[in-house]
């Protein structure tokens, strides 16, 4: 089975064909989107790596076509978790179902402050839907690897 | 002795009869002659034998003959003219006569023999003339009387057997008070030098440090070669020391000695070629250093340039005790090595940058080093060391073409060795290489402007820096990998400015690839590559009073198969 990672490469490098792997680290390992300065973050295959040679300078670099690599779903769940993530999505669940539970299902009743923030919360599930969309319809495609392909992530 | 008949009777043939009674018939009437003759011969035998007869021993003519007195005999001649006289003499000689003589003198050529019958040949048993000390004096010669000459039986050459010869070797002691020359007055004295004289003399003042010479009796200085010399280095440092005897062969030139195994002081030597370095190594093979010698070995200024050997260096260095040798190069007049990175120009670490910063960093570093080896265009090392022990190379800078040739090496460490103020300027590939499981020290080392990385340790080899500097590598400064480790300035009481630096490097300032890489109070920054300190392929950094620019993995991460990176702090 082929182990992912997740692989910083330098912004300015993006549009490279064999950019330089300024770092790589475990798909399960956290990491911060800040550890390395001026870098983007994909998630790729072992495969996608090369290993260092007299040709790469002595420095991994990824293969030709590396953008068509990129793993759409792992991408999708990067892009979401830093946006909305998994303990954010629970907590809107259940503030929701209780504020069903407590002013009903007609929500132009709900309070003003829940009604608001209950809209804040939508804009992220409707983020999350986009994601989902863009993973299912530019897989394998060397669009995943700009970010302008991705949806815009909603005001924190 | 003649037969003596019965007395009265005329037939000198006549035998003698017993007397008969019984048929009347009288018996011979023996003569007084018939008992005197034979006892007289029979007491010649005895005395001319050297026995004085005795009635008590009735076996002295058997012992007499037994003696083979009669034919032993005393030369009285001269040189290759023997005299002998024996008793009784000798009228004439007869087919086989046997005669044992004591040599008087060696002869220097054919010989001849009076023995009381005429002077006649001695020759070997196969017809020819004697040689040359055939006849040794004090010798005994069994010769054989042929009919026409005497033949020695006892001849040692083709027609006998081996000789023994206790001869006594020339002896005296040196008197030189002068360091490298051998004074030997001999006693009688040795009048002249031939091929082939041979004498021993005992070593009393002096041991060389160098060229050694002989003076014998006042004939004059002859060079002294060492059995198994080469004609760069006939002698070497402590082949002569005092107390030595050592055995003295002339060949017609100069002597020959097989010289003492052991340098016992510090000695220094001077080399200017190629040539001379590797004769010396070759050379030295026959010498061991002890712990109280050293040897320093002082390169002239100039360029030592290829072809390369079979281990494809300018200069192999090999020797069990290399740890005791100094290979020392020469350094402009008022010069030093350059102290620390400072004194280069590091101005960026793209190509145009590190091409503009090579330029001046070459003429900067030939403003230094007057001892500069200088690679080709093909793959091979300037200096590599293939052991025992860790050589000290010192003050000298390697000069490569300042383009890339893959398996280009500055200084090649393949066994341990010791670099002091050493520099790779321009190296095809890799300026300073420590291969498993050599350990390369380097104290104030530089690679500049090589072609692929500055420092490299592979294969379970070690890498170790005091201070020195790597920058304007078109990739890494510092490149450990495949089980190797490398360790820089390990003490808590430096400074930054001490320590190594490691900048403006295309690739990383250090990378870790399968190797340890801990570095204490270096500098890494302004690098091109991916991280100015990198791990990877289960790699690992460790920094401790560091200035690092950027690491990956991030301190305290674990990056891609178990490479991690250790901040100390």
């Amino acid at each position: 089975m082929s182990q992912n990672y997740q692989v910083f490469i330098r912004s300015t490098d993006v549009g490279a064909a064999n950019p330089v792997v300024v770092g790589m680290y475990p798909e399960t390992r956290p990491v911060d989107n800040d550890t390395h300065a001026a870098t983007s973050i994909y998630m790729l295959p072992i495969e996608a790596i090369v290993q260092p040679t007299d040709a790469t300078g002595y420095v991994p670099t990824l293969v030709d076509n590396w953008q068509s690599m990129i793993i759409a779903s792992s991408m999708g769940a990067m892009h979401v978790e830093a946006n909305f993530a998994l303990s954010a999505q629970v907590e809107s669940l259940r503030e929701t179902v209780e504020a069903m539970m407590k002013y009903g299902t007609d929500v132009t009743k709900w309070p003003p402050d829940v009604r608001t923030k209950k809209n804040t919360v939508d804009e992220k599930w409707k983020y999350v839907d986009a994601v989902k969309e863009t993973m299912r319809t530019k897989a394998g495609s060397h669009e995943l690897a700009s970010s302008k392909s991705w949806p815009t992530p909603p005001k924190q | 002795m003649k037969y003596v008949q019965p007395y009265g009777i005329s037939d000198p043939n006549a035998p003698y009869i017993n007397g008969d009674p019984s048929i009347a018939r009288q018996g011979s009437i023996p003569p007084a002659a018939a008992f005197e003759h034979p006892m007289r011969e029979l007491v010649n035998v005895i005395t001319k034998s050297g026995i004085t007869p005795s009635s008590s021993d009735l076996a002295q003519v058997a012992e007499g003959i037994r003696s083979q007195f009669m034919n032993y005999c005393v030369d009285t001649g001269s040189v290759n003219t023997l005299s002998v006289a024996l008793d009784p003499p000798i009228g004439a000689y007869t087919f086989g006569l046997p005669l044992h003589v004591m040599v008087h003198n060696t002869n220097t050529g054919a010989v001849t023999i009076d023995a009381g019958a005429g002077r006649v040949p001695v020759r070997k048993p196969n017809g020819t003339d004697l040689a040359a000390g055939d006849l040794p004096a004090f010798g005994l010669a069994a010769l054989v009387y042929d009919g026409t000459v005497f033949q020695m039986i006892n001849f040692g050459g083709a027609g006998g057997g081996p000789i023994t010869i206790n001869q006594t070797i020339p002896y005296c002691v040196d008197s030189s008070t002068s360091r490298n020359l051998v004074t030997a007055n001999f006693t009688p004295a040795i009048t002249t030098l031939v091929a082939g004289t041979i004498f021993m003399v005992k070593i009393a003042n002096t041991s060389n440090s160098s060229q050694a010479y002989i003076n014998v009796n006042g004939l004059g200085n002859k060079p002294i070669y060492a059995q198994g010399c080469n004609a760069n280095w006939p002698c070497l440092p402590g082949d002569i020391q005092v107390g030595d005897v050592l055995v003295f062969t002339y060949d017609g030139t100069r002597f020959w000695v097989y010289a003492n195994p052991a340098i016992n002081e510090t000695a220094t030597l001077y080399c200017s070629t190629v040539a001379q370095i590797r004769d010396l190594f070759s050379a030295l093979g026959r010498k061991r250093i002890s712990t109280s010698g050293f040897l320093q070995i002082i390169l002239a200024a100039g360029y030592y340039k290829p072809p390369y050997d079979d281990d494809l260096n300018i200069v192999t260095t090999y020797h069990p005790d290399a740890n005791r040798i100094n290979l020392i190069g020469t350094m402009n007049a008022g010069q030093s090595p350059p102290p620390n990175a400072n004194v280069f120009s590091r101005s960026g670490n793209d190509p145009v940058h590190r091409s503009n910063d090579a330029m001046y960093n070459k003429s900067m570093l030939e403003s230094r080093y007057a001892t500069i080896f200088q690679l080709d265009s093909n793959p091979g090392a300037a200096i590599g060391s293939k052991g025992g022990g860790a050589i000290n190379i010192q003050n000298i800078l390697v000069e490569g073409p300042n383009f890339s040739v893959i398996g280009q090496v500055g200084f090649s460490a393949r066994a341990n060795m010791y670099c002091i103020g050493c520099t790779a300027w321009g190296v095809g590939d890799i300026g300073f290489m420590a291969y498993g499981p050599a350990h390369l020290s380097c104290a104030v080392c530089h690679a500049c402007a090589c072609a692929s990385r500055g420092f490299g340790a592979t294969g379970s080899a070690q890498l170790d820096f005091q201070g020195g500097s790597s920058e304007g590598n078109a990739s890494h400064g510092i490149e450990i990998s495949h089980g190797a480790r490398c360790t820089s300035d390990f003490t808590e009481s430096l400074t930054l400015d001490q320590g190594l630096y490691s900048t403006h490097n295309g690739g990383c300032g250090l990378s870790a690839q399968s190797g340890f890489g801990m570095l204490w109070w270096a500098t890494l920054n302004t690098n091109g590559g991916p991280a100015d300190m990198y791990a990877w392929n289960m790699g690992t950094i460790a920094e401790r009073h560091c200035s690092i620019g950027t690491v990956s993995p991030a301190w305290g991460a674990e990056g891609n198969l178990n490479s991690i990176s250790i901040n100390y702090g």
